[in-house]
């Protein structure tokens, strides 16, 4: 600590912003490559998939989907030989049969931590790590009037409407023909809207999926965590309350620890992810530290300090592996 | 185990209802602040949630819990809320919310030719079922209060 006093603390909360826009970006694509598309063997296998998953129960698709006898597990042959653990793992992957197919890939199975926040005692977010996100995407082939309708939304184009096959209402345009689109724009350009308008480009292969947060949406709901958890005290109907430890939606838990110094460490895991308050902690001691005690490093400002990154990711496989899904899931 | 206080909420965010049992703390603001706070944290959370999510969901919010109590949600497809406050002890209370709804909301608020939807609801009858119910309820205890 007393190597941040002795030195100036710039501590303007716009340069806090700007400089955290760049870092994530930087990160998540180390991290993971951009196109996580199934491999050749994988789209071959869909179509007799397909047929198998259909005499299957609707719901509870991945787990369905595992005994089945999954595709996606390190090159399992496709017998029923998949067992009751992957079964559990698998239905975190993605909501209907045919994202599935595409959604979950590689070894990367039990992964039951999604993302990491770090937020100061501003409400600004200091800290972000893109740990696993699982997959659900939905490749179609279009002939051309296009029957689902896009609309452009805070710079992305979002179906509005004609939910069909796993693309759903709110589903972004991830990729045409193969290529990435930048936001409304193709790689090379041109505006998306009117590329699909013209009837010479069809048929056109759309990839939707779940739109990513860009890094300012990160920043704007990491300030908005921030407010939840002050009203979370504030609304307590017993007196002495802290704010929002622990939020539960059915498809992720949020955990939160603040620190005495008010800092925030937000951990978003499966629901069935146990070990986490632990985690919180470790990633608390992990700050103190790797960051703290990092000369280079100015209280309140973006952590970029390598020791955190690699201890933090070691702490999080760690995690994930003393902390595993409930017995009998 | 104990409940703390029960609202609920219309689709427009006005307050139809709101009673409590054992509260040992107020906001320290008006009721009509307190209901307009509460919905718009709740507001909030749904777009929060719905934007931080990894994957599609289905039900959405369920429950956040601070080191002193849990808040339960439950939200029918017409978008009228149900918000209960317990203590840390009560596990997933989903469908006890859903039974506040379909047994005593619809029978005594919506099959009540009297009440009027969409509007703080006056009947008599509704508060003294209400109340009687979450007195019933396995995890209410009077002990606590």
């Amino acid at each position: 600590m007393t190597s941040t006093e002795v030195r100036p603390t710039p501590s303007t909360e716009l340069r806090t912003r700007t400089t955290t826009e760049v870092r994530p970006t930087k990160r998540t694509s180390t991290a993971f490559p951009p196109s996580l598309s199934a491999g050749p063997t994988m789209a071959a296998r869909s179509g007799e998939r397909r047929l198998l998953l259909q005499r299957l129960p609707a719901r509870k698709d991945g787990a369905a989907w595992a005994r089945a006898g999954n595709p996606v597990g390190k090159g399992l042959p496709s017998g029923a030989g998949a067992g009751r653990g992957v079964a559990s793992r698998v239905s975190s992957g993605g909501s209907g049969s045919l994202s599935l197919l595409r959604g979950v890939k590689g070894p990367r199975l039990a992964m039951g931590i999604f993302s990491v926040f770090v937020v100061n005692k501003a409400g600004g977010l200091v800290y972000q790590l893109e740990h696993y996100a699982p997959r659900a995407e939905t490749e179609k082939t279009f002939s051309f009037p296009l029957e689902l309708v896009l609309r452009p939304h805070d710079e992305r184009l979002l179906v509005a409407f004609g939910q069909r096959d796993g693309i759903r209402v709110g589903h972004a345009v991830l990729a045409i023909n193969g290529a990435e689109v930048s936001g409304r724009f193709t790689a090379d350009g041109k505006d998306v809207l009117e590329y699909l308008a013209n009837p010479a480009h069809y048929p056109v292969s759309i990839r939707f999926g779940r739109p990513r947060l860009s890094s300012n949406e990160k920043l704007m709901l990491a300030s908005m965590f921030h407010s939840l958890f002050a009203i979370g005290s504030q609304l307590s109907p017993e007196p002495g309350s802290s704010g929002i430890e622990m939020l539960e939606t059915d498809t992720f838990k949020l955990h939160c620890f603040q620190t005495l110094t008010g800092i925030k460490f937000v951990v978003l895991a499966d629901p069935r992810q146990s070990g986490i308050d632990a985690l919180l902690r470790k990633i608390y001691e992990i700050y103190s530290d790797f960051a703290l005690k990092n000369p280079f490093y100015s209280l309140e400002m973006p952590i970029r300090c390598e020791l955190f990154d690699q201890n933090l990711k070691l702490a999080l496989e760690v995690a994930e592996k003393a902390g595993p899904f409930g017995p009998g899931l | 185990m104990t409940v703390h206080n029960l609202y609920i909420f219309d689709r427009n965010g006005a307050c139809l209802h709101y009673s409590e049992w054992n509260r040992k703390k107020q906001a320290g603001i008006s009721k009509e602040e307190e209901y307009k706070l509460m919905y718009g944290m709740l507001f909030s959370i749904r777009s929060f949630i719905s934007k931080m999510s990894p994957v599609d969901m289905k039900d959405g919010f369920l429950s956040f819990q601070t080191s002193k109590y849990k808040l339960h949600y439950y939200e029918t497809p017409t978008g009228l809320k149900v918000v209960m406050n317990t203590d840390l002890g009560v596990g997933n209370i989903r469908d006890v919310l859903h039974q506040i709804y379909s047994y005593i909301y619809v029978e005594y608020v919506v099959k009540n030719p009297l009440c009027s939807m969409n509007e703080t609801i006056q009947s008599e009858l509704f508060r003294n079922k209400l109340d009687s119910f979450v007195r019933g309820l396995p995890f209410f205890s009077a002990r606590a209060g």
